[in-house]
């Protein structure tokens, strides 16, 4: 059934806060380790910046929709996974001895809410083979086609139910 | 092992040919929002590629995270740099229409 953006209904209860504030830290910590190579002198600066990290990143969540990390991982490989195609599809492109692009525009009106989910949505647009966001104005993204395919619109309501699942927002995937 | 150094020539040479075929579509494409797609796509594919092959010939666990969080932080800026760079032209673009009215 389809479900109206403006009431994002959730798939699962989010995370206790305290949870949260402890897996942000533990991947600031994760990604200080990684860097430093767990260097016991590194910790200094390491300990306080990964609190810095986190009190940053909770101060300045102000979203109504905060971000789902049960749905981080599926979301990753998904990114992953469109990156390869993109590419692909762009090498294909360049290297075709016609020059196989046909360049258009076209207009996408987003069922995403305004914010952050709005903005990683026009930027994983960029990510879709052939697509790439160039303006988003009061939730209408202006999209620049390398080469207009009719499944274009399909996959872009499929990014767009990736991202809502991203923040706890149910979209459909077919366009209505 | 010396699979894992073929596999890691393999990979290694596709992304020297995605490289290649970035900066042929930066010089074969019309304009600057097609080459736009070259430069914020098929690099990335390019840059996946050499890091799996150079995580193959690694055997540390901390310079194979490192490999793959200099991946990963490339995807993501390319991602949001594309849409900025791509909504600067924009107003370049009408910048000049209204210049020429």
């Amino acid at each position: 059934m389809p479900a109206s953006s403006a009431e994002p209904q959730s798939p699962s209860q989010p995370l206790h806060p305290w949870y949260r504030v402890l897996l942000v830290l533990a991947s600031a910590l994760l990604l200080w380790s990684i860097c430093t190579a767990l260097d016991p002198a590194g910790w200094i600066l390491g300990v306080p910046a990964s609190l810095l990290f986190t009190w940053t990143v909770f101060s300045n969540e102000r979203s109504r929709h905060p971000l789902r990390f049960r749905a981080l991982p599926g979301f990753l490989l998904y990114f992953i996974f469109q990156s390869f195609r993109t590419g692909l599809d762009v090498a294909r492109r360049a290297l075709h001895p016609k020059r196989e692009i046909h360049p258009g525009f076209c207009d996408y009106p987003s069922r995403l809410p305004e914010g952050v989910p709005q903005a990683v949505f026009a930027n994983m647009i960029t990510l879709l083979p052939g697509s790439l966001s160039w303006s988003l104005t009061e939730g209408v993204h202006k999209i620049h086609l390398l080469s207009g395919h009719p499944m274009i619109l399909e996959e872009l309501a499929q990014l767009e139910s990736r991202v809502g699942e991203l923040f706890g927002i149910e979209i459909p995937e077919e366009l209505i | 092992m010396i699979l894992l150094i073929w596999l890691s020539n393999l990979f290694l040479t596709l992304g020297a040919l995605f490289f290649i075929s970035s900066v042929t579509g930066l010089l074969r494409f019309p304009d600057t929002l097609c080459r736009m797609h070259a430069l914020a796509k098929a690099d990335n594919l390019a840059l996946g590629c050499v890091i799996l092959g150079v995580v193959l010939r690694q055997d540390e666990f901390f310079a194979v995270g490192k490999l793959f969080l200099i991946w990963g932080v490339t995807l993501l800026s390319s991602a949001t740099s594309g849409f900025l760079l791509a909504r600067r032209i924009r107003r370049g673009m009408q910048l000049r229409e209204a210049l020429k009215k």
